[in-house]
């Protein structure tokens, strides 16, 4: 019998296709990506079948905790900071350059004004722990303060209002609530905002499709 | 980890340049870009998250409240409780009690298709069925508007084609790129201005009947936010232009009670 003589293939594979695509992906990936913006607490929002979209700038965040703890968050940094300059000054609280620099990089807030330096000064992992631990406790020390007062202890109202007063007309209020937020929370966030003539803003839900 | 592989013939052909296979092994490239792409695959959010726009009444303090010129018969208060249950009763309490000793006053639906929309969408008929008429009629003319753009496409790709023809030397990039600009932009502002279009005619459709059924909404410290956003959902689904959500009363509560316990709690007395 002859020797049949196995010809040696060579295992290489040719990459650079495969390369070409990953890169492509990749481009495309990077180009249409916004990131997720980190947040207090994680909600499960409502679903429903509106199909409106949230405009893109300008919008400052009511974020309800399904305990009923309320944080705040704007998209533009710069505005974030003079708004926290503005309420400072109501509260007769001045900040450093220091701490405004620490605040323009916190994306999302939570804490009462006289706290706000305390909590400027700690890292951001030390934060994050305590908002976590405050939570879990449902400590007084998180949350901006709302109630159904209309004088400075409410602080939501204080917030939203200098917001106000900074932009005017280009400011879109949203809620983003769980679901499972009792509605008497929701109510105290919705009648502060009522309270400064704030009647037009928007709840953040997931889609659903009209069952029939 | 690029190889370079030379092959040689044993020099038989002297003066000939040696040919040189360059290969470079893309493996950990594509390693690196799939790393890549899964990082921004789990940070980004693609979808924009959707909200509803809500109008909530002025404070009552602030504006002098107008007598509403409501028809009694067209008010529907619809209350929230707790657990998910869903009650309404027809007629305005704040112009006429209702029957505080009857606990069937009060009936009782649910946030399923069958409950409190079938309940809307039969009194509210006319508008439901206007709207739906409507939205066909659209689906239709955008199906239309759609086939319009593709053969318009390709008359603008037949177009460039032929200049490109007449031209010889190639594709003149910039004139294909202003077509294809002037075509998009057309398109764009026709499509936006038509959806204002149709959200105003919406509006009007709603606004249209002076039979439809408006809405008071009023929530029980025990609901939830969901609660709150399925019934805000109905009014949307049933074409529901006026609703407001307002404070839970006393007397609602009592509505509540009386149902739960089949008129027991009437034996007291209406609340005041």
């Amino acid at each position: 019998m002859p020797k049949v003589k196995v010809k040696r293939k060579s295992t290489l594979i040719d990459m650079t296709a495969m390369s070409d695509v990953t890169v492509l992906l990749l481009t495309f990936f990077m180009l249409t990506s916004t990131f997720i913006q980190k947040e207090p607490v994680q909600v499960a929002t409502p679903s429903s079948v509106s199909e409106i979209k949230i405009p893109e700038v300008n919008v400052v965040q009511i974020l309800v905790a399904p305990n009923g703890k309320v944080f705040l968050s704007m998209d533009k940094q710069d505005d974030r900071v003079a708004i926290l300059e503005r309420v400072g000054a109501q509260y007769g609280i001045s900040f450093t350059n220091e701490e405004l620099k620490k605040f323009k990089l916190i994306n999302s807030f939570g804490v009462p004004i006289k706290n706000m330096k305390q909590y400027l000064a700690l890292e951001t992992p030390k934060q994050d722990e305590l908002i976590n631990e405050g939570l879990k406790k449902n400590s007084r020390g998180i949350g901006i303060p709302v109630d159904t007062t209309e004088t400075s202890t409410n602080e939501l109202r204080t917030w939203i209002r200098e917001a106000r007063l900074l932009k005017r007309d280009d400011l879109a209020l949203a809620i983003k609530a769980d679901a499972k937020t009792p509605y008497p929370d929701i109510k105290l966030v919705m009648s502060t905002l009522q309270g400064i003539d704030e009647n037009r803003y928007n709840l953040i839900t997931s889609l659903k499709t009209i069952k029939d | 980890m690029a190889e370079v592989q030379e092959k040689d013939k044993g020099g038989k052909k002297k003066g000939k340049q040696k040919k040189m296979h360059i290969h470079v092994d893309f493996t950990p490239m594509v390693d690196m870009n799939m790393l890549l792409i899964c990082f921004f695959m789990l940070a980004t959010s693609m979808s924009k998250p959707q909200t509803m726009e809500i109008v909530m009444p002025a404070k009552e303090t602030k504006t002098v409240v107008e007598p509403t010129k409501v028809a009694d018969d067209r008010a529907v208060t619809v209350l929230l409780d707790g657990e998910d249950k869903l009650y309404y009763y027809e007629g305005d309490p704040s112009k006429t009690d209702p029957d505080y000793k009857d606990y069937n006053t009060l009936k009782e639906t649910s946030y399923d298709a069958e409950g409190l929309r079938a309940y809307l969408i039969g009194r509210n008929k006319k508008v439901v069925e206007e709207l739906r008429e409507f939205k066909n009629a659209r689906d239709n003319i955008q199906n239309q508007t759609q086939n319009l753009q593709k053969q318009l496409s390709s008359l603008n790709e037949k177009a460039v084609e032929l200049i490109t023809k007449n031209k010889k030397d190639g594709i003149d990039a910039a004139l294909k790129g202003k077509l294809d600009t002037i075509a998009i932009d057309a398109y764009k502002k026709g499509e936006g201005s038509l959806m204002d279009g149709y959200k105003k005619y919406v509006n009007e459709i709603k606004k249209s009947s002076d039979e439809s059924p408006i809405i008071v909404l009023k929530a029980s410290d025990f609901s939830t936010y969901e609660n709150l956003i399925n019934v805000l959902d109905e009014m949307q689904i049933c074409g529901i232009s006026t609703y407001a959500v307002v404070n839970i009363t006393l007397q609602d509560l009592f509505l509540i009670e009386n149902y739960k316990t089949k008129g027991a709690a009437a034996q007291g007395g209406a609340p005041k």
